[in-house]
């Protein structure tokens, strides 16, 4: 039986719905900078992902969070291999 | 630089494959130490190193398993899909002869493969692949 891989992605609906009401705002004051979103509330910028992460933790602790790079254009990851099943 | 060297019976058919272990990483480790609760136990994984994939993966069900919350999400483009949103965990991978490295790897379905983990160019990039075709070994550095 196939796992769904949709509960991560769903786990964070009102961060990215954050994300995307901020966008703007953040591509003004914090382009290519990675954000670190709980909810409703942008918690910082920082200038790697794994910066944003690690204070996630710290804020946050384990409960889900969202950090992203703040960019004009999503880039999707590209991959070459056959081995995923979509 | 931490290495290991794997033989593979057929790495012409099976690939860089080897034997791993997913773990949560280490900040979730101490969080959950210093609260009293349980670290869950490391999950055994057949991984293979794909210089195809740009980003590490884990096959969809191993974080769950290992009680994460996930810390991002991607939209991926696969040879049979485009723009497809994936979560995106946090872990530890241990690979063979202690050598331990942290991903940010992305969730999805490995169906129908023998293989849970993917590591890709991301981890890669850290270190040095070597692939000796003929003797059927691979050694990465790290």
């Amino acid at each position: 039986m196939a796992v769904s891989t949709e509960r991560g992605v769903e786990l964070l609906r009102e961060e990215l719905a954050t994300y995307e009401a901020h966008r703007s705002e953040l591509l003004g004051s914090a382009r290519n900078r990675w954000v670190l979103i709980r909810g409703r509330e942008i918690l910082g910028t920082f200038e790697s992902q794994r910066d944003a992460i690690d204070q996630g933790y710290r804020v946050v602790g384990l409960m889900p969070f969202l950090v992203r790079q703040v960019v004009e254009v999503e880039v999707p990851v590209n991959f070459a291999s056959t081995l995923m099943a979509m | 630089m931490p290495s290991f060297t794997t033989t593979v019976a057929d790495l012409k058919l099976l690939g860089p494959v080897f034997e791993a272990l997913v773990a949560v990483p280490e900040p979730v480790e101490t969080a959950l130490r210093s609260a009293g609760r349980p670290v869950p136990q490391p999950i055994r994984v057949s991984a293979m190193i794909d210089t195809g994939a740009s980003q590490s993966v884990i096959q969809a069900g191993l974080a769950d398993r290992l009680g994460l919350s996930p810390v991002g999400v991607a939209s991926i483009h696969t040879a049979s899909a485009a723009d497809v949103p994936c979560a995106l965990y946090d872990v530890r991978l241990a690979l063979p002869s202690n050598v331990v490295a942290g991903l940010i790897a992305i969730e999805t379905s490995l169906a129908g493969q023998s293989i849970q983990v993917l590591v890709g160019r991301d981890l890669l990039q850290q270190g040095v692949l070597v692939y000796v075709g003929y003797t059927g070994t691979f050694t990465f550095s790290i």
